[in-house]
C-alpha cells in the first residue's frame, strides 16, 4: 500500500497518522476535542477522519499498530481515556480504538508529576503503559496485540534496566514495530535526553524537554529513504542545540517533513521571550542549525492554529518567519504549512501526503474554490 | 495558501457565449489554475482557446526541481478548446506541445499537434455531460500528477496498452491467435481482411478526423499465403454501395525477433504514438523490433500485386481499371512488453494500424502514403459477453439442454448466449411460421424475410447463437419420445447435462419428461411456461434424483393457486385459454394472445433465475416452485417461490406399475387428522393430479370426510351428506386442474388392507370411469390398492 503521513487539524496540539508501506500505523499523539463531534460546531471532527484510515482486527475492533505518546501535556493526549481502549483488551467490537502497541517513555511522566498535576488523560495513559509493562515483566515476553508495550528511553536509577526487549535507548533504532521487524521504516530515537548529556539541572527538566524525538525514515514506491521525517513534540531550545551539538554530522536531523516543535513556539528557537522582548529576541544558531537540515522540496508542517502576526506564541510569528528562511534556501524551496489554515481557516481539513519515491507529495482536496460553483454528479443512465 | 481569482480581462468577455464564460469562471476560481489567457476569438471564425496554467502537487523532490524527471512540470501550460459544439459536447484539452509523449494515456496523433491526454476511461462527452466541467479539470490534474509519478501505470495491474479509444475505425481481431504467431524470431505472417468503409460524419472538435471514412473490419483466423488468386480478390471484389464499400483485403502481422544482444526484443518505454505515413510506421516498427517482418511483407505484397495485374489483364475479360483502384491495408505490430498486460494473460502488446494501398505500387505516395492508428477488438466470443454481462466467464454449472425454441425459450436461450452461456443442445421439432415473428426472440437478414420464418427452429436459433461467437447442437426431435427412446435421451439430455430447460409448454413433453427413469442423477429439469394470458408466469426445479418431478410440482403449483386467495379465479379461468388463432387460410396456431413484451419482461426474468441457478448450483434436495404474478398494469412482475419437499412414492398393492405420490403437505394434513382421531379409524378424500402416462395419483391436498361419515375401531366408511357438492364445489374452483383421485383412510395397528378394503376399491372403480386410490395410513407406514 503507499505509505502516507496525515497531520490532523487539531488547534495548537499534536495528532498525526504515519501509514507505512507495510501498512502500519503509527498514531502519535491525539488531541481529540469534544467539539469535533459536535456538527453544528466548526472544530473538525478528527476522531471521525482518523477512524477512516484505521483497519480492524479479526474481532472487528479498529486499531492503531503503534500509539506514541510525545509527552503528556494535555494537547497530545486529549481524548485517550474516552476514546481508546485502555486496560486488558476484551472481544467486543465497540466504537473505542485499540492500541497494539504502546511507545511510551516513562521518563517524561516523572519529569512531569514532579512540577505539575497530571491531566485524567495522561493518567489514564500512564496506568495503561504501567500495566503493560508489568505484563512484560511477569512474563519476560513480547505480549500480544493491544498488551505490548516499547519503552523509549532509559530511566534513571537502573529503573529500566530490566525491560530487555521492550527498550529501545536513546540514540538507537527502535527494533519492532507493533512487535516484528518492519523493513519500510527505521525510526531512530533521538529524544528523551538521558540525565547526564544536558547541561540543565534535571530539577529544570520540564516536560516539554523531555518530549519524545524520532526521525523516521520511510519506504515510499519501494524506495527506502523516500521520506525522512523529524518530529519531536515540545522540545525547547536546550534540546535542539544539545541535539545539534551531539548529531550534526549524521544524517538523523535531515528531513523531507519537519513537524515544527511545541505548535511553533519561539521557546524552540531562542531562549527569549517573544512576548517580552519582540523584535530584539535572538534566535539560537546551534538551535536553527538543528531544524535546518531541511532536503530539497522539504515542508515544514506547524501543527497548530492560523499564525497571524501578532504577540501569541505558539503559535509565534517570528518562529514561521525562521522557518520559512529555512524553505527558502535556493537548496531548499519547500513549502510551509499550518494545520490551522489548511486548506482554509473557516474549513480546516486534514493535511495529507503521500510518500513517493521522490519525497512526500501533497494529497490535495481537489475543488471548485467557489461555493456558487456547485459539484453535481448525474446518474450515467444504461441504453 | 491564499488563493486569488484570475480573471481574464472584461473585454475578452465578449468574445465568449455564456458557457464559455461559466467555464472561464469556473477556471478562475480553481485553488490550482494560477492564470488565463485567450487565444482565436469567434470574431476570426477560430475555435476559441483558452490557456490556463495549472499549478500541480509533484512530490517534494520534483517540486524543487520546478519539473518531474519525466518532464512534468510543477507548472502545465492546458489549451482548452471549445468547438462550436460546446456546450453540446466537451471542451478539447490539448498540452503544450513539447509534453513529453511517451506516457501511457496520451492519445495517438502527429508530432506536429500538440499531444492529447486520455483522462478518462470512456467518452470524455460523457463525463462532462454527467459530472461537469470542474470534474474535467480535477481528472485532468489527476492525470498529469499521476504521469510526474509514473502512476498512470500500476505495473501490479499490468502493462497499460496504448490508447485507441478516441479511434473510430476498428478491427475485430481474436488477440489470442494473433500473439500465438510471436516466437524466437522476428515472422510476417498474413491474414484475409474483410471490410467495410462508410461516409461518416464526424463529430466535430476531434483533432483525429481527418478522413471523411469510417473503416471496419475483421481479420480472419486463417493465415494465408500470398499469390496471385490472393491478391485479385483485393481488386476484383470491392463493391461500392451507397453507404460505402466492403471487400476482402489483407492483413500483415509483423512479429518481433531478437535484439542486438540476441535476446528476444522486449520494449519496456512507452513510444509516444507519432505514425502518421509510411515512414514513420517503419521508424515506429523498428522501436519494437518488428522492421524487418514489416518490410518483408510489404515486399512481398507489392511482389504479388505486381504479378497481378497483368494475369489479370489477360484471363479476365473485365476491364482492369488497376490505377484508380484502392484498398485499405492492416498492419498489426506484436510488440513483447516487460510484464502482461492489464487484463491478459499476455505481454504481447498488437498495435494496428492501416493505409489506403493501390495497385499495382501498394503505397500511392510512398514513405509519404498516410498511416493511420486504428482500434483493436476483441472477437465475438463467450468470454467478451461474459464480462460485458458481469458474468463468471464460465459456471460449472452450464451444461444445458434448452426444450423448445419458441417464443419463451428462443429468448431465454438469447439472454444466455449473449453472457456467453449459450444453451449446449436446442431442440424443437417445429419450423418456424411468419405468425412466430409476433412473439420471438429472432431476427432474420431482411433480403429474405419469408425464407427465415421457415426454418427448423431449433436450427434458427442455432444460427443466432453461433453469430454471438458460439456454438451449439440443435436437434428437431419429437421430445414426447424421450421417455421411451434411450437414444434419444443420450442425444439430448446427456451424463454431463446439469439441467434441461424444458419452455416446450406441452403437456406431452411434460409428461415424457417425468416418466424418464433418472440415468443422471444430478442433473434436473426446469420447467418454465406462462398461464391466463401471460398473466402467471411459473419456474419449476425438480428435485434430486427427480423427485418431486415437473409432473408433481405443476400439480403442486395448481394447488398453490388455489390456495392463494384471489387467484385461483384469475389462473383457472376458462377464457385465458389458449385459442386458434388463424394464420393462414385454412391453417391455425393455438396459442395465447400476448405481446412479446411480455413474454420478455418473462423471459429476462427467468434468466437471471437460471443465472443465479447456474452460480450455486441445485443446492437443496428439494424441488421448488416459483410463481410469478404480472401486476394489473402489466409493468411489474413479483415472484414467489416454495420449496417442495420430495414426494412420498406409496406402491399399490394390487398394480405392479401404479403409485400414489403423496406431497408433504397432503401428508400432513392425514397426520392431524389420525391425530384428532386417536382411537378409531378416520379417513377422507384425495385430491391432486392422475397422470395415466406416469400411472400415478399425484396427491396434492385431502378434502375432510362429510359429517355423517363412521368411524369406529375397525372400521371408517366415507359419508354421502354435502360430498357431492362439496367434490363440484373444489372442481369448479379450479376448472378440474385438480381432481379427486379416491380416499384414504387410517387403520389403527399396521395390518395390510383387508378384504373389506378390497370390496371398497372395487365399488369405487364401479362408479368412476377413471382408476381410483385407496390409501390407508398405518401407523408405522402406507398401503394402497387400485381401483380399476
Amino acid at each position: 500500500m503507499t505509505a502516507n503521513i496525515v497531520f490532523f487539524p487539531v488547534g495548537n496540539g499534536d495528532m498525526t497518522l504515519l501509514t507505512t508501506e507495510s501498512g502500519k500505523t503509527i498514531l502519535i499523539d491525539v488531541n481529540i476535542r469534544e467539539k469535533g463531534s459536535d456538527p453544528d460546531d466548526e472544530t473538525p471532527n478528527v476522531l471521525e477522519m482518523l477512524k477512516q484510515q484505521l483497519k480492524q482486527d479479526g474481532y472487528g475492533r479498529l486499531y492503531v499498530d503503534v500509539f506514541l505518546l510525545s509527552h503528556p501535556d494535555l494537547d497530545h493526549c486529549r481524548g485517550i481515556l474516552k476514546h481508546f481502549r485502555l486496560g486488558e483488551p476484551d472481544d467486543c467490537p465497540d466504537d473505542k480504538i485499540l492500541i497494539s502497541e504502546i511507545w511510551s517513555s516513562p521518563m517524561v511522566f516523572r519529569r512531569a508529576s514532579k512540577k505539575l498535576t497530571l491531566s485524567e488523560d495522561a493518567k489514564a495513559f500512564n496506568t495503561e503503559a504501567k500495566r503493560r509493562v508489568q505484563l512484560h515483566k511477569e512474563s519476560q515476553k513480547i505480549e500480544g496485540h493491544g498488551n505490548r508495550i516499547q519503552i523509549l528511553g532509559e530511566d534513571e536509577n537502573g529503573k529500566t534496566d530490566r525491560l530487555g526487549k521492550i527498550l529501545a535507548k536513546t540514540g538507537s533504532f527502535i527494533p519492532l514495530v507493533n512487535g516484528v521487524p518492519d523493513s519500510s521504516l527505521s525510526a531512530y530515537l533521538l529524544g528523551p535526553l538521558p540525565k547526564s548529556e544536558t547541561e540543565e539541572d534535571e530539577e529544570t527538566l520540564s516536560k516539554n524537554n523531555s518530549s519524545v524525538i524520532i526521525h523516521f525514515t520511510i519506504e515510499g514506491d519501494g524506495k527506502g529513504d523516500a521520506c525522512s521525517f523529524l518530529t519531536g513534540g515540545d522540545s525547547e531550545v536546550v534540546i535542539w542545540e544539545t541535539l545539534w551539538d551531539k548529531y550534526k554530522n549524521t544524517p538523523f536531523l535531515s528531513y523531507d517533513i519537519l513537524q515544527i516543535p511545541h505548535h511553533c513556539s519561539w521557546h524552540s528557537v531562542s531562549h527569549d521571550s517573544w512576548s517580552e522582548l519582540g523584535g530584539e529576541a535572538e534566535v539560537s544558531d546551534e538551535a536553527r542549525y538543528a531544524l535546518s537540515q531541511a532536503k530539497p522540496g522539504a515542508l515544514i508542517i506547524s501543527s497548530s492554529n492560523l499564525i497571524e502576526d501578532d504577540d501569541n506564541d505558539p503559535p509565534c510569528i517570528a518562529a514561521k518567519r525562521v522557518y520559512e528562511e529555512i524553505l527558502e534556501s535556493p537548496t531548499v524551496t519547500g513549502r510551509f504549512y499550518c494545520t490551522g489554515s489548511y486548506p482554509t481557516e473557516e474549513q480546516q481539513d486534514q493535511l495529507a501526503f503521500e510518500i513517493t519515491n521522490a519525497g512526500p507529495k501533497l494529497e490535495d482536496i481537489l475543488d471548485s474554490g467557489s461555493p456558487f460553483i456547485q459539484v453535481s454528479r448525474q446518474p450515467i443512465p444504461h441504453g | 495558501m491564499d488563493r486569488e481569482s484570475t480573471y481574464l480581462p472584461k473585454e475578452y468577455e465578449d468574445d465568449m457565449t455564456e458557457p464559455i464564460q461559466g467555464f472561464v469562471k469556473l477556471l478562475s476560481n480553481h485553488s490550482r489554475v494560477n492564470d488565463l489567457a485567450l487565444e482565436g476569438s469567434l470574431e476570426e471564425q477560430s475555435e476559441l482557446k483558452i490557456l490556463a496554467h495549472l499549478r500541480l502537487e509533484l512530490p517534494s523532490r520534483y517540486m524543487a526541481a520546478g519539473e518531474s524527471p519525466n518532464g512534468v512540470r510543477s507548472v502545465e501550460t492546458i489549451t482548452f478548446g471549445f468547438p462550436p459544439a460546446f456546450p453540446t459536447c466537451a471542451p478539447s484539452i490539448e498540452l503544450r506541445a513539447n509534453f513529453p509523449r511517451n506516457f501511457a494515456h496520451v492519445q495517438p496523433g502527429a508530432t506536429d499537434q500538440p499531444p492529447v491526454p486520455c483522462i478518462f476511461e470512456g467518452d470524455i462527452n460523457e463525463l462532462y455531460l454527467g459530472e461537469g466541467l470542474l470534474a474535467i479539470l480535477n481528472q485532468l490534474i489527476k492525470w498529469l500528477e499521476n504521469s510526474a509519478i509514473g502512476r498512470l501505470i500500476d505495473f501490479s495491474q499490468g502493462w497499460e496498452p496504448i490508447r485507441r479509444d478516441a479511434l473510430e475505425d476498428f478491427i475485430v481481431i481474436n488477440p489470442d491467435k494473433i500473439r500465438s504467431l510471436v516466437g524466437r524470431n522476428s515472422k510476417t505472417s498474413y491474414f484475409p481482411f474483410y471490410y467495410r468503409s462508410y461516409k461518416t460524419n464526424r463529430r466535430q472538435g476531434t483533432k483525429l478526423s481527418r478522413k471523411a471514412k469510417l473503416l471496419t473490419g475483421r481479420i480472419l483466423e486463417d493465415s494465408l499465403v500470398i499469390h496471385y488468386q490472393n491478391t485479385r480478390v483485393w481488386i476484383e471484389n470491392v463493391s461500392p454501395s451507397i453507404q460505402g464499400r466492403k471487400g476482402q483485403s489483407i492483413c500483415i502481422v509483423a512479429t518481433p525477433g531478437k535484439d542486438d544482444s540476441g535476446k528476444p526484443c522486449i520494449v519496456s518505454d512507452y513510444q509516444p504514438e507519432t505514425v502518421v505515413d509510411a515512414k514513420t510506421l517503419y521508424q515506429q516498427a523498428q522501436k519494437y523490433g518488428c522492421e524487418s517482418s514489416l518490410k518483408g511483407g510489404v515486399a512481398s505484397i507489392k511482389e504479388s500485386l505486381k504479378k497481378c495485374i497483368p494475369k489479370m489483364r489477360k484471363y479476365s475479360a473485365i476491364d482492369v481499371p488497376v490505377l484508380s483502384t484502392s484498398f485499405p491495408i492492416v498492419v498489426i505490430l506484436c510488440v513483447r512488453r516487460p510484464c502482461r498486460l492489464i487484463g491478459e494473460d499476455s505481454n504481447i502488446e498488437l498495435i494496428p494500424y492501416w493505409f489506403e494501398a493501390c495497385a499495382p505500387n501498394l503505397l500511392p505516395n510512398g514513405d509519404k502514403t498516410p498511416v493511420f492508428p486504428i482500434g483493436a477488438l476483441d472477437v465475438l466470443q463467450p468470454k467478451l459477453l461474459a464480462s460485458l454481462s458481469g458474468q463468471k466467464e464460465s459456471y460449472s454449472n452450464n451444461n444445458v439442454s434448452l426444450l423448445g425454441c419458441g417464443s419463451l425459450g428462443s429468448k431465454i436461450a438469447i439472454h444466455l448466449a449473449r453472457s456467453g452461456k449459450a444453451p449446449n443442445r436446442v431442440i424443437d421439432k417445429s419450423v418456424l411460421r411468419p405468425h412466430n415473428a409476433a412473439r420471438h426472440g429472432l431476427l432474420f437478414e431482411t433480403d429474405d424475410i419469408q425464407l427465415g420464418w421457415s426454418q427448423y427452429k431449433a436450427v434458427a436459433l442455432k444460427d443466432a447463437i453461433v453469430s454471438l461467437g458460439q456454438t451449439t447442437k440443435p436437434f428437431v426431435e419429437d421430445i414426447s419420445l424421450i421417455s421411451t427412446s434411450p437414444t434419444l435421451r443420450k442425444k439430448i439430455f446427456p451424463q454431463k447435462s446439469w439441467a434441461l430447460i424444458n419452455a416446450t409448454a406441452s403437456l406431452a413433453v411434460r409428461n415424457s419428461l417425468a416418466m424418464m427413469p433418472s440415468e443422471t442423477p444430478s442433473a434436473r429439469v426446469i420447467e418454465t411456461s406462462l398461464f391466463a394470458a401471460g398473466r402467471f408466469g411459473i419456474i419449476t426445479i425438480e428435485g434430486k434424483k427427480r423427485n418431486p418431478n415437473s409432473l408433481d410440482l405443476i400439480a403442486l403449483v395448481y394447488q398453490y393457486v388455489l390456495d392463494t386467495p384471489g387467484m385461483a379465479s384469475a389462473f383457472f379461468s376458462s377464457k385465458n385459454d389458449l385459442h386458434y388463432r388463424p394464420i393462414g387460410q385454412g391453417c391455425s396456431s393455438l396459442t395465447m394472445a400476448i405481446p412479446d413484451s411480455l413474454i420478455s419482461m418473462y423471459a429476462a426474468s427467468i434468466t437471471q433465475g437460471l443465472y443465479s441457478l447456474m452460480n450455486t448450483g441445485f443446492t437443496s434436495e428439494d424441488g421448488q416452485i416459483r410463481i410469478g404474478t404480472v401486476s394489473d398494469t402489466g409493468m411489474d412482475l413479483a415472484w414467489s417461490t416454495h420449496c417442495v419437499r420430495p414426494m412420498k412414492v406409496i406402491a399399490m398393492d394390487n398394480s405392479k406399475s401404479w403409485t400414489i405420490r403423496l406431497s408433504s403437505i397432503a401428508e400432513c394434513k392425514i397426520t392431524e387428522e389420525c391425530n384428532q382421531w386417536p382411537s378409531v379409524e378416520t379417513g377422507g378424500i384425495l385430491i391432486g393430479l392422475l397422470s395415466e402416462t406416469l400411472q400415478s395419483f399425484i396427491v396434492t391436498d385431502i378434502l375432510k370426510a362429510p359429517m355423517d361419515s363412521l368411524r369406529t375401531k375397525n372400521t371408517f366408511s366415507l359419508g354421502v351428506e354435502g360430498r357431492a357438492s362439496m367434490i363440484g364445489k373444489h372442481a369448479a374452483s379450479c376448472s378440474g386442474a385438480l381432481s379427486v383421485l379416491g380416499t384414504w383412510h387410517s387403520h389403527l395397528s399396521d395390518t395390510e388392507a383387508s378384504e373389506q378394503d378390497y370390496e371398497t376399491a372395487r365399488k369405487f372403480a364401479a362408479f368412476s370411469s377413471n382408476p381410483q386410490a385407496l390409501l390407508i395410513r398405518k401407523p408405522s407406514d402406507y398401503s394402497a390398492l387400485l381401483c380399476k
